[in-house]
């Protein structure tokens, strides 16, 4: 079960990072900001919060609420 | 009570209304439109193409081990999975005239430097002050750029936050939602609900075990891993059914 769950939630995170997002992450987007001003975006991962059995699923750890 | 007094008010004005004809309330269809209004239709609902929502089913393999029935991986598939796309929510976050005020493009180093000692000292508190922060902007910065591209390089940063919700106090009824911030806006910004800075990004599924038992890829396996039959649905306690599948799991 724990597996499924895990393999399920890294399924739609795959989902979520898609071939777009991987292009915008290495290459960034160009957007014409409201000032007129034409910028490169870059998306960058700065945090991820979640409670402790949730982070346990992202981060393929077996915490104690798994490992009943 | 005051609302019911203003909506009073209203019904006055709309019935007193010289454009008003009683005629096209008498012929209209109450209860087909009461049906239309009642009906769950999520799916036109969730797919407008404004909403950017999308809909997709993930597909997992799940392991069986050398005992059950037919071992080897089995795929399972959980549908309506609904999420948007990332770069569309940046997309529109950044073309946003309402926020693009307060969007801090470029990061910076803040210090506070009281009157009577000499050294000033840093203050810590905003993701756009942070040396995360700045040490991306930098390693941005450093990219190899391509001959023709002199745009000025910009770091979003991509502030996730996920807790699984109940949604009833009775009952089981639960959302995981993916909610997704933007550290180049101030903390107390963001905090503000008013603001409308958080954006939903997707709502997870979970893996349930009667949906499991019910597939039909994996249902030979299951079925064949219990030393009893599962009675009909009605009649089985959720939570027996749990604790028996992560036994044999």
């Amino acid at each position: 079960m724990t597996h499924c769950h895990r393999e399920l939630l890294h399924a739609q995170w795959k989902v979520l990072l898609d071939d777009e997002f991987i292009e915008a992450y290495k290459h960034g987007i160009v957007v014409t900001c409201c000032d007129g001003i034409t910028r490169r975006f870059y998306p960058r991962f700065f945090s991820y919060s979640a409670d402790y059995p949730e982070k346990c699923v992202i981060s393929i750890l077996v915490g104690n609420l798994y490992t009943k | 009570m005051q609302k019911s007094q203003a909506s009073f008010k209203e019904l006055v004005n709309i019935v007193s209304d010289p454009d008003f004809r009683p005629s096209d309330i008498r012929e209209a269809k109450w209860g087909l439109i009461n049906e239309k209004l009642a009906g769950d239709k999520p799916d036109e609902e969730w797919c407008e193409q404004d909403a950017g929502w999308k809909r997709t089913s993930v597909t997992i393999p799940v392991p069986f081990h050398r005992k059950t029935a037919h071992p080897g991986t089995k795929e399972y598939t959980v549908a309506d999975f609904y999420y948007r796309s990332l770069v569309s929510v940046i997309r529109e976050h950044l073309t946003d005239p309402t926020r693009h005020r307060h969007f801090h493009y470029e990061p910076y180093e803040l210090y506070w430097q009281p009157q009577d000692t000499g050294s000033p000292t840093r203050v810590h508190g905003e993701v756009y002050t942070s040396p995360t922060f700045i040490q991306a902007h930098r390693e941005l910065q450093d990219l190899p750029r391509e001959a023709s591209d002199d745009l000025p390089r910009v770091v979003v940063a991509l502030m996730f936050s996920s807790d699984s919700t109940h949604l009833t106090s009775f009952g089981d009824t639960k959302l995981w939602p993916l909610y997704l911030y933007f550290g180049n806006e101030s903390k107390y910004r963001r905090c503000r609900p008013s603001c409308h800075l958080c954006s939903h990004i997707a709502y997870f599924k979970k893996v349930s075990p009667y949906s499991m038992m019910a597939s039909p890829s994996l249902k030979v396996n299951y079925f064949s891993s219990f030393s009893f039959q599962p009675p009909s649905r009605t009649l089985l306690p959720r939570t027996s059914v749990e604790k028996a599948l992560t036994k044999h799991s």
